[in-house]
């Protein structure tokens, strides 16, 4: 298995201050990889130092992981588990802290990718997709009011811009003492590219448009430039972060 | 304070060196034969023969000769370091003079006289030359000192026009390179009341701390420095998500001002801040003041908020009805926006809506009417109030008078970038179109007055969920219970207006909120004879 990882983050056409975090590693032995995104929130320096705070901890506890042997999927979630947990804890603890920090929080989604098995963890509105024979699939669920309206058909995907809880959150790391992350685990195949972004992304640019890039035949990073370009030139508001990795075997 | 130690050390060096030098002449034997050349000179002088090797030998040294000496140089050594810089420059060279002559005249008497020998040549010399040393620098000194009065005097000038402009930080600045005087405390504690009634607590504290190091004892100073850092350290942010409340004094010099307004005290906290009850102090008018404290907004949003604020204030401020609170003011401050309006004496229509404390039926009738009346109004101005709630109708039962508040208010927050939803309130007034971001009209102030009809003729809501989104769902596409199957007593006219109100889709209810007065008013007539 050789992965080819890239990413990129931006602060995007209005905010002068980017509080998204993102960040990648191989480690036991090159054997896995690890992705994360972070999103922010809180104002003042609070979004910035919440995302960064979440990154910190993922990488710390992942990479002091060793697995002896061959890891099956229960350990690498019960490892991602433990490791959102302590992030959780983490910035937590300096909400309470500082009061100037009471507001902050950060969205995450972590990618922990052993040989051809992905398990995936996240909280709030930072997605994963799936790209696979030119069809690009959402693998996370937005813990968001929005999303939870759309899902008991209360509005449509079409409502999504415009209802006044576009922006609120239903779950973030953080915020609350106890969070439950959403988990899942997914098959990779060869020439399968996986995507974590943070929602300036996805709000910039439609599916259709994300897809066209990945298809594009040209190297990860060449990819990756293309989508924060293409996002920023459709004027992305939010700050613009996205990982792409693809399995070529 | 620094400069003034530095210059008493400056000082204490030169005395310093005249000490040491006479403790080094006075321990050093022998000395060197040069110094003694003078008392050589004044045995000549008085007549001395020059025989032998010793000249003096024909005189007798009294046994008390050399303790008196040491005495004579102690007290001399004194008054050089501590009385002749006292002096003025010409005061000092006379007296300078005159102790040396008077010195020379008793070693001369001595030796002519009684045939004693007294040798004061070392201590004349060491006056004549330590003493312009010391007179020359005490001059400099008084130079020094009247050039930093001047100074300082022109600071505190500067800092007293600083502190009348308002501009706070300045003023403590210019302070901070004064000496201490009364006149400096006394300035200094004005604008570290100042920084406290405007909130500004770290400055505040910095500045009582400073004056601490001086002054002490003057007022209340160490009290206030302990008060501040207690104030500090209490987290006052934490506890209170959205808004901070201010520090209120109860001496009114000391109260909080929000620009020219002063804050008597906490009436509430809304969606955007705390709300004050101030007094103009020029027309002695009772005002509510709303905060919308910059806290709560991402920095660089804060500007799109600001700008929103103003804007929609404005427009609110052109209402002028007898159901609308009036706003006379808006203002800023470095953490916050605000807008003075009318004080409403009573309560919220909130306070109406549990079981046992609901409003006679025909009340809510007539009260409702009002609103809708002042609703009317607005939506032909083109203002739509967005967030018709309770808590926004405000009920003086007294004079049975209602008056609709916030006008606009909603508008200025509900866009912003917030994910943790402190600014969002729940949508239990939300109409269906404002749940899926359609574009509002009057028709949505007239749900969401449907929606508090509902309440306070029941003391329920029509729809209740676990989460937002439950609840959005229910909004969009449940039925409520009808009010007559909560409270059977109503009259069914309750239920049709309600109904009418609360259609979900906006061209079925009242086509404008003078029609829902009107249905209001008819019903009050039929049902309850209320003309």
């Amino acid at each position: 298995m050789t992965l080819c990882v890239q990413g990129k983050t931006d602060a995007g056409c209005i905010r002068t201050e980017n509080e998204d975090r993102i960040d990648w590693w191989f480690f036991g032995g090159s054997n896995m990889l690890c992705c994360a995104i972070a999103d922010g929130m809180g104002g003042y320096e609070g979004g910035g130092l919440a995302s960064q705070l979440a990154i910190s901890v993922i990488r710390e506890k992942m990479s002091s992981q060793s697995f002896r042997d061959a890891p099956n999927i229960e350990t690498m979630e019960n490892h991602l588990t433990a490791a959102g947990k302590e992030a959780n804890a983490v910035i937590q603890s300096m909400r309470k802290a500082e009061p100037r920090l009471s507001k902050m929080g950060t969205t995450l989604v972590v990618a922990l990718v052993h040989q051809q098995q992905m398990c995936l963890m996240h909280a709030g509105d930072s997605r994963c997709y799936l790209f696979r024979n030119n069809i690009l699939s959402q693998l996370t669920r937005d813990d968001s009011v929005v999303q939870q309206m759309i899902d008991n058909g209360s509005i449509t995907e079409q409502d999504r811009e415009r209802t006044p809880y576009r922006n609120l959150l239903v779950k973030a790391v953080g915020v609350e003492h106890c969070l439950d992350y959403s988990l899942s685990n997914t098959a990779l195949l060869k020439d399968d590219q996986v995507l974590l972004c943070s929602d300036g992304l996805f709000n910039a640019l439609s599916s259709e448009d994300i897809a066209a890039q990945l298809a594009l035949p040209i190297s990860t990073a060449e990819k990756v430039d293309r989508l924060i370009d293409m996002s920023l030139s459709k004027g992305a508001t939010d700050n613009v972060s996205v990982i792409v990795f693809t399995d070529k075997q | 304070m620094i400069k003034r130690n530095t210059v008493i050390s400056t000082l204490l060096s030169v005395q310093a060196i005249v000490v040491v030098a006479a403790l080094l002449i006075n321990t050093v034997s022998p000395l060197p034969e040069q110094l003694l050349l003078a008392d050589q000179f004044i045995y000549e002088l008085a007549g001395g023969k020059v025989t032998g090797s010793d000249p003096q030998a024909a005189l007798t040294q009294p046994y008390w000769y050399l303790p008196a000496y040491r005495t004579l140089w102690v007290m001399l050594v004194c008054f050089l370091v501590f009385f002749l810089p006292l002096f003025s420059m010409l005061a000092g060279v006379l007296v300078v003079l005159l102790l040396a002559t008077l010195l020379l005249v008793m070693q001369v008497a001595a030796q002519t006289r009684l045939m004693l020998w007294l040798p004061l040549g070392v201590i004349i010399q060491f006056t004549l030359c330590s003493s312009p040393l010391l007179l020359l620098w005490a001059q400099r000194l008084r130079m020094w000192r009247a050039l930093i009065s001047e100074r300082d005097s022109a600071l505190i000038e500067l800092a007293t026009i600083n502190v009348q402009q308002g501009k706070l930080e300045q003023a403590f600045e210019r302070l901070k390179r004064c000496e201490p005087t009364d006149q400096l405390t006394e300035l200094g504690y004005e604008l570290a009341v100042q920084q406290e009634r405007r909130r500004a607590f770290s400055a505040a504290s910095t500045t009582y701390q400073w004056l601490s190091t001086f002054a002490p004892r003057y007022k209340d100073v160490t009290e206030r420095v302990q008060s501040l850092n207690t104030l500090q350290t209490s987290k006052p942010f934490e506890s209170l998500a959205a808004t901070h409340t201010l520090k209120l004094d109860r001496d009114d010099d000391r109260k909080p001002v929000l620009g020219r307004y002063r804050i008597e005290r906490e009436l509430g906290r809304g969606a955007m801040g705390v709300v004050y009850l101030g007094i103009d102090p020029k027309i002695s008018r009772k005002v509510a003041i709303k905060t919308l404290s910059y806290q709560l907004f991402p920095e660089q949003e804060l500007n799109d908020v600001k700008n929103r604020f103003f804007r929609e204030a404005e427009a609110a401020g052109r209402l002028t009805h007898p159901n609308i609170v009036t706003i006379y003011d808006v203002g800023e401050e470095p953490d916050l926006s605000f807008i003075a309006m009318d004080y409403i004496e009573g309560k919220s229509l909130a306070n109406y809506l549990s079981v046992d404390d609901l409003l006679p039926v025909p009340t809510v009738y007539y009260l409702l009417a009002q609103v809708a009346d002042a609703l009317d109004y607005a939506h032909s101005q083109h203002i739509v109030h967005r967030d018709i709630k309770p808590s926004n109708l405000l009920y003086n039962a007294s004079d049975n008078q209602i008056k609709v508040a916030d006008f606009g208010i909603a508008r200025i927050t509900d866009d912003s970038c917030t994910k943790t939803g402190d600014i969002l309130g729940s949508p239990l007034y939300m109409s269906p179109e404002q749940l899926k971001g359609d574009s509002v009209t009057g028709a949505t102030d007239i749900y969401s007055l449907g929606v508090s009809m509902y309440q306070l003729l029941t003391g329920k809501f029509p729809f209740s969920g676990d989460s937002i989104a439950n609840l959005a769902y229910q909004i969009l596409h449940k039925k409520y219970k009808s009010v007559r199957d909560i409270r059977p007593q109503l009259p069914i006219s309750a239920v049709r207006i309600v109904n009418k109100a609360m259609a979900k889709d906006p061209q079925k209810r009242f086509e404008s909120a003078a029609a829902m007065a009107t249905s209001l008013r008819k019903a009050l007539n039929k049902d309850f004879g209320v003309a």
